[in-house]
């Protein structure tokens, strides 16, 4: 996950209108770059494939706030990576950044993850993601969710505009972290450790029991995390 | 870190799942460590048989259910809170005091299921079948019922403010003293259904099928009846004032001492109704079918009853100060005078003016 902000640069007013000040406080359209893939997990005799259904975004400022009606929501077509899948921490995103920022990247697949991406070799099924905000919260979040009925997300959302940030106070800090919950990651493929004739209680009780003991502890307590400064 | 210690117990786990002689949901988990009625919340249980498990108070947040056998599962005080339940067998389930707010039960079945005391609120239950089952005092508010089959159910003091219960089937449902105001009810079948004691004040029940339905002393205040079917129905001591019956079927129905005071009844079908002692202040029955209908001892006053059919109608001892008559058919010249005596308004409609009486 990277995320970036560009000032807002102020509109230019014709001559008759000068004595219009631009908006007082400095804006910062905030852009999210996300990348859901798959992802295998070895064991001792197997292995395991997994995804994620979903997930959400929460956003913790200090010195400013992103008005909920500049906030994005809708189904949004994730797309299907070009590049040679390895750390999304190679794509070329800084270049969009203002040097104000100190914008570090994090790999999505979390802290301490072993598998590797493994697009390679799967099908290109591109996702819908549908985006929602939760008014409900203190903080601005997004929730993330899978739209089509399949399995798991794959695919990017490449620098799409979030929201903007009206700064009220300097400096400004944004502390953003994607978390995942049990219910976001799903078992998508199982490599010699049951057969495919499983009973669905004994499946259903695998994967809880990998979920649990393999999975969960990678995503707590967020799966990606960036910060970013404004000092003016 | 996870070392290899790690990873080889996690082995052992999943070979004594794979190798296990039980298929018993409960017991399966028990063995890697999980309990299933803590465990699972928000968890993929989709399409489990989990007929007959013990879920007493379990926790399944979130979890997904769909299409899971759950068959007399004990869920008594369960948390199923936006729970996934869309085509689940929930038939003789004991849910309750349940909490399924904001689940989605579309297309279950919970025949016979015991939800008495249960929280749906928000719940989406379209399609659902809940025939039998005993929803006693069951929250429903701003719940999903469309087109849900509810056929005997116990839905007596059940709150149901402002649900959608459009198109459900209520046919002999126990809606006794269920709190019903800004529900709809629109083409709902309650034939037989008993409302006694039901507030469904400012409800929409138009085109709703209520015959023989029961609905003593229930606070119908501005309720739509409009093409509704409440023949044979028994209304009596109900509040229905200012309730829009418009082309309503009331043929036979009991509406002694119904309040039905500013009612809209226009082209209403009142024949052989009993409204004895109702109080018609001000309602409008232009148009009304009252033919052999019993207006005995009824307050009339204000009412317009313009072009009503009036045949063989009992109007003994009714109040008719100010009301309005005109065009009646089955009104005698004889009738006209005794009305005229006791202070009512007699006028010939001209066909011109027919629109203009027949819209108040």
């Amino acid at each position: 996950m990277t995320l970036a902000g560009i000032p807002v640069q102020p509109v230019e007013h014709p001559d008759y209108l000068e004595f219009l000040q631009p908006f007082s406080t400095p804006q910062i359209d905030l852009y999210l770059t996300l990348q859901f893939s798959h992802q295998w997990e070895s064991l001792p005799k197997g292995r395991v494939q997994f995804g994620l259904k979903g997930g959400a975004l929460r956003l913790r400022i200090e010195g400013g706030e992103i008005p909920y009606e500049s906030r994005i929501m809708g189904s949004m077509e994730l797309g299907v990576p070009t590049v040679e899948t390895d750390s999304p921490t190679n794509r070329p995103i800084r270049d969009r950044t203002s040097p104000e920022f100190d914008l570090p990247t994090l790999d999505l697949q979390g802290n301490g993850a072993t598998g590797q991406p493994s697009l390679n070799g799967e099908p290109n099924h591109y996702s819908i993601c549908h985006i929602t905000t939760k008014v409900t919260e203190e903080n601005p979040a997004w929730i993330f969710e899978e739209e089509r009925g399949q399995p798991v997300l794959n695919g990017w959302l490449n620098q799409v505009k979030l929201g903007t940030l009206s700064i009220s106070t300097l400096p400004c800090r944004v502390d953003a972290t994607f978390e995942v919950s049990r219910r976001d990651i799903c078992l998508t493929h199982v490599d010699r450790l049951w057969s495919p004739d499983i009973s669905r209680n004994k499946r259903a009780v695998l994967d809880r029991l990998i979920i649990q003991q393999l999975l969960e502890r990678k995503f707590k307590p967020y799966l990606s995390r960036v910060e970013l400064h404004y000092d003016g | 870190m996870m070392d290899e210690r790690f990873f080889t117990q996690l082995q052992a786990l999943i070979q004594n799942v794979v190798a296990a002689e039980t298929d018993n949901l409960a017991q399966l988990a028990a063995m890697v460590g999980l309990n299933l009625a803590r465990d699972f919340a928000e968890s993929n249980l989709r399409d489990t048989n989990l007929k007959g498990a013990n879920l007493v108070k379990a926790n399944l947040r979130g979890t997904d259910l769909h299409g899971a056998n759950l068959m007399k599962a004990r869920l008594c005080g369960a948390d199923l809170r936006g729970a996934d339940l869309i085509q689940a067998n929930l038939c003789g389930a004991d849910l309750r005091q349940a909490n399924l707010r904001g689940a989605v039960l579309s297309n279950a079945d919970l025949t016979q299921a015991n939800l008495a005391g249960a929280n749906l609120t928000d719940a989406n239950l379209g399609g659902t079948t809940l025939n039998y089952a005993n929803l006693r005092t069951v929250d429903f508010r701003g719940a999903h019922l469309y087109q849900a089959r509810l056929y005997a159910a116990n839905l007596s003091d059940a709150k149901l403010r402002g649900a959608n219960l459009g198109n459900t089937d209520l046919r002999e449902a126990n809606l006794k003293s269920a709190y019903m105001i800004r529900a709809y009810l629109g083409q709902a079948n309650l034939q037989g259904a008993d409302l006694d004691g039901a507030n469904l004040s400012e409800s929409d029940l138009s085109q709703a099928k209520l015959n023989r339905a029961k609905l003593r002393n229930t606070q119908l205040r501005n309720t739509d009846f409009s093409l509704s079917d409440l023949s044979q129905a028994t209304l009596i001591r109900a509040n229905a004032s200012h309730a829009h019956l418009i082309r309503a079927n009331l043929r036979g129905t009991d509406l002694i001492r119904t309040n039905l005071t500013g009612a809209d009844l226009q082209g209403a079908d009142l024949s052989l109704a009993d409204l004895s002692l109702a109080n018609l202040y001000l309602a409008n029955l232009g148009n009304a079918n009252l033919i052999r209908a019993n207006l005995s001892i009824a307050e009339l006053g204000g009412a317009n009853l313009s072009r009503a059919n009036l045949t063989q109608a009992d109007l003994r001892g009714a109040n008719v100060e100010n009301a309005e008559f005109a065009s009646n058919p089955g009104l005698s010249e004889e009738m006209k005078r005794v009305l005229k005596r006791r202070g009512a308004i007699l006028a010939e409609v001209r066909s011109d003016l027919v629109g203009v009486l027949a819209s108040r």
